[in-house]
């Protein structure tokens, strides 16, 4: 339980704008028109052109979008991290608290987004995968729905979610030196599910299965997708901070130095903070 | 640098998308122009085409013109044989079911016939090296191109699919009804018979769920924390959370068995989900015309040339020709057999000339080994090259006939094939 105290401290309050929901909607936004433009690519060109892996057609209007997905997402993942690293906070113990506050607010967008995008790849275009084998003979490696599904939606999400990591740990106190486990969870489980790609497409392609979704070789996307519940652990440990400092931020009341954070992020994650 | 106005960068990411959602929207109903291709049964390997289910005599009513209009009733006929050897790689549980492959619901299936045994709902068990003949109704319900074929689907193996055609379906959908009688005499649409009803739980029960989400998570998340941590978890739920609580659950049961009465009420006689299997007996063998054995096979990688070795014995009591050998939908006719030729309206590939070696018919008694030989660029084109798969065994049906007409069909299962890479290629010591 935390002490009460009656010592104060100056209190310098953040303009609103430093924690503006634009960039989340205008983020959305843009994922909502990608989508629905994916959406009607599919629906226009799957059946009409993605039936036959060998026709030219195929290659034209599928692989090519497969080639470019294989050089587009590793680019943009290592593109993101290092950015994020080369502009990392070095200096995170003398962190201002509404700075820290408002990367917290970012960090909260980073995995909304993040969230968004898991549930487009692991659920939507997954689901999708599954009406287009009752649709369509048994499992390749390279449909139309495998290219948007595999190839381009999950290595999306598993870009912000890597994104969102590295940015709390270039960025936040609590995360840059200590390792979260929830957060690795919330992360690397639903990144987990790519590596299992290989597998399924191993199994499709050697035991000749019906492409049943209850099949054991399925098992691992459910197992993995159900990974993301650590995102309550994960706001769990966030939320006695974020408190803490609204607490300090607005109320003037004293909280735990960045450089304390620094070293000892398992005190930030106090629930007792959270009392008001 | 210009900063962005927010509302006005919003405007224009909406009118792009807008923009580009309904253009696509407007070209999406001319795809079906697009289509000319098939189903991609060429991404299977070789072994999984030809050693597992092969289809002959197949034959579609809508041939030649492959034109039907919508509401317009087709047929299809054929036969299936199950290999005797079964690739161990592939499950067989013999359980089965005979479809109709068309990419989407854009015919309906009005009846299957097996071995003319009328089933609609249920799987069939088949044995391997069973013959079975079948024989599909359909119904074209939506405009545009479709390859479409039979297929037999085989639980924990999957489907596997026989010849295709590229059926061009005219008209309008608009007003397309698929009318059915019940057991009580009713006359039910079941294009959309209990669309209604089922729209309105998705959305009554949603909205419960909504509500109850709602309800606890819109209290102060981190606020609780701090009375958990308090000890003071006694804060945590009010005599109104514990009211709502009450009210969701009863509400809930209350509201399902209701429903299920009310249901119950309204459709007084039902029938449970029938989980039968019809255990069909094969066909009948065909009279023996002859006994035979494949010796050896070979593929010639560079001449693209299947050949094999085997010995017949003509046990009927007529000269006995090879005609014919199919595998995975890909024919080969022996051009020495008058009036052997290819017939356009086949819906199978049509894989070249078969060489026989002699080409004079077996008489009876005689037994002779022949050289079947068929060099056709299909083995390359429909991937049913074997050399570079995990099991180099070829399988396919061979047609004999003797002078009556009389047809014996001899399944080769589970042959090995050698493959012949010639001189230049490779390296080696």
């Amino acid at each position: 339980m935390a002490q009460a105290t009656t010592q104060t401290v100056s209190i310098s309050i953040p303009d609103r704008s430093a924690f503006s929901w634009k960039n989340l909607w205008i983020a959305l936004a843009i994922i909502t028109v990608f989508e629905l433009a994916v959406n009607v690519y599919e629906r226009t060109f799957a059946i009409a052109k993605g039936l036959d892996y060998f026709t030219p057609e195929y290659q034209t209007y599928w692989m090519s979008i497969l080639y470019t997905e294989l050089i587009l997402e590793p680019t943009t993942l290592i593109a993101l991290c290092s950015w994020l690293w080369v502009t990392r906070d070095r200096a995170m113990e003398n962190l201002a608290p509404a700075e820290e506050l408002r990367r917290y607010w970012n960090l909260g967008l980073f995995v909304v987004v993040y969230t968004v995008l898991l549930y487009w790849g692991a659920s939507y275009y997954t689901e999708q995968d599954g009406t287009w084998h009752q649709t369509v003979i048994r499992d390749t490696d390279f449909t139309p729905s495998h290219i948007i599904e595999f190839y381009q939606s999950y290595p999306i999400y598993i870009i912000a979610g890597v994104g969102s990591m590295v940015y709390a740990m270039t960025r936040l106190p609590q995360y840059a030196k200590a390792f979260s486990v929830p957060y690795a969870v919330l992360v690397g489980s639903p990144l987990m599910i790519f590596p299992n790609v290989g597998l399924n497409e191993f199994g499709h392609t050697r035991w000749f299965m019906e492409e049943l979704f209850v099949a054991p070789l399925h098992w691992g996307f459910v197992m993995f997708g159900w990974g993301a519940l650590a995102i309550l652990g994960t706001w769990l440990q966030i939320c006695p901070r974020v408190v803490e400092l609204i607490k300090q931020v607005y109320y003037g009341k004293p909280a735990t130095s960045p450089a304390v954070v620094l070293n000892d992020p398992e005190k930030a994650a106090d629930p007792a903070l959270c009392e008001i | 640098m210009k900063k962005l106005n927010f509302e006005t960068g919003m405007k224009k990411l909406v009118r792009v998308g807008a923009a580009f959602l309904l253009t696509g929207l407007m070209i999406t109903p001319l795809s079906s122009l697009f289509a000319v291709q098939g189903m991609g049964a060429k991404s299977q390997e070789a072994f999984l085409r030809m050693r597992t289910v092969t289809f002959f005599d197949t034959r579609f009513s809508f041939t030649p013109s492959n034109r039907v209009k919508v509401g317009d009733e087709f047929t299809c006929t054929g036969k299936v044989m199950l290999m005797p050897t079964w690739p161990q790689e592939i499950p067989f549980s013999g359980i089965s079911f005979f479809n109709f492959f068309v990419p989407g619901p854009q015919v309906l299936r009005k009846a299957i016939f097996v071995n003319e045994k009328y089933f609609q709902f249920n799987s069939v068990v088949l044995e391997k090296g069973g013959v079975y003949e079948y024989k599909m109704i359909n119904q074209a319900r939506t405009p545009g191109i479709w390859p479409v074929g039979p297929m037999v689907s085989m639980e924990e193996a999957g489907p596997f699919i026989g010849p295709e055609e590229y059926l061009t379906i005219e008209g309008s959908n608009a007003g397309f009804t698929n009318p059915v009688k019940t057991l009580l005499g009713n006359t039910i649409d079941l294009e959309n018979y209990g669309e209604a009803r089922m729209i309105m739980w998705t959305l009554l029960t949603s909205a419960i769920a909504v509500a109850w989400l709602i309800y606890w998570c819109s209290k102060p998340f981190t606020r609780r924390l701090g009375l958990v941590a308090a000890g003071r978890k006694e804060d945590l739920f009010s005599p109104m959370d514990r009211q709502v609580c009450f009210l969701f659950t009863i509400g809930t049961i209350v509201l399902v068995a209701a429903a299920a009465m009310i249901t119950k009420a309204q459709y007084p006689i039902t029938i449970p989900i029938q989980e039968t299997k019809y255990y069909i007996k094969p066909l009948p063998p065909e009279p023996a015309l002859i006994q035979a054995e494949v010796t050896d096979a070979t593929y010639d990688v560079p001449g693209r040339t299947l050949s094999f070795h085997i010995q017949v014995k003509n046990v009927g009591d007529k000269p006995v020709v090879l005609k014919e050998f199919l595998t995975a939908n890909v024919r080969f006719l022996n051009p020495d057999v008058p009036g052997n030729t290819w017939n356009e309206n086949y819906p199978e590939v049509n894989g070249g000339p078969m060489k026989v070696t002699p080409s004079e018919p077996i008489n009876p008694g005689e037994t002779k080994t022949l050289e079947v030989s068929m060099q056709s660029a299909e083995w390359e084109n429909q991937r049913l090259t074997m050399y570079h798969e995990s099991t180099n065994r070829f399988g396919g049906l061979l047609f004999f006939s003797d002078t009556s007409g009389t047809r014996q069909v001899f399944a080769i299962a589970d042959q090995i094939v050698i493959p012949k890479f010639g001189g230049a290629i490779g390296g080696g010591m």
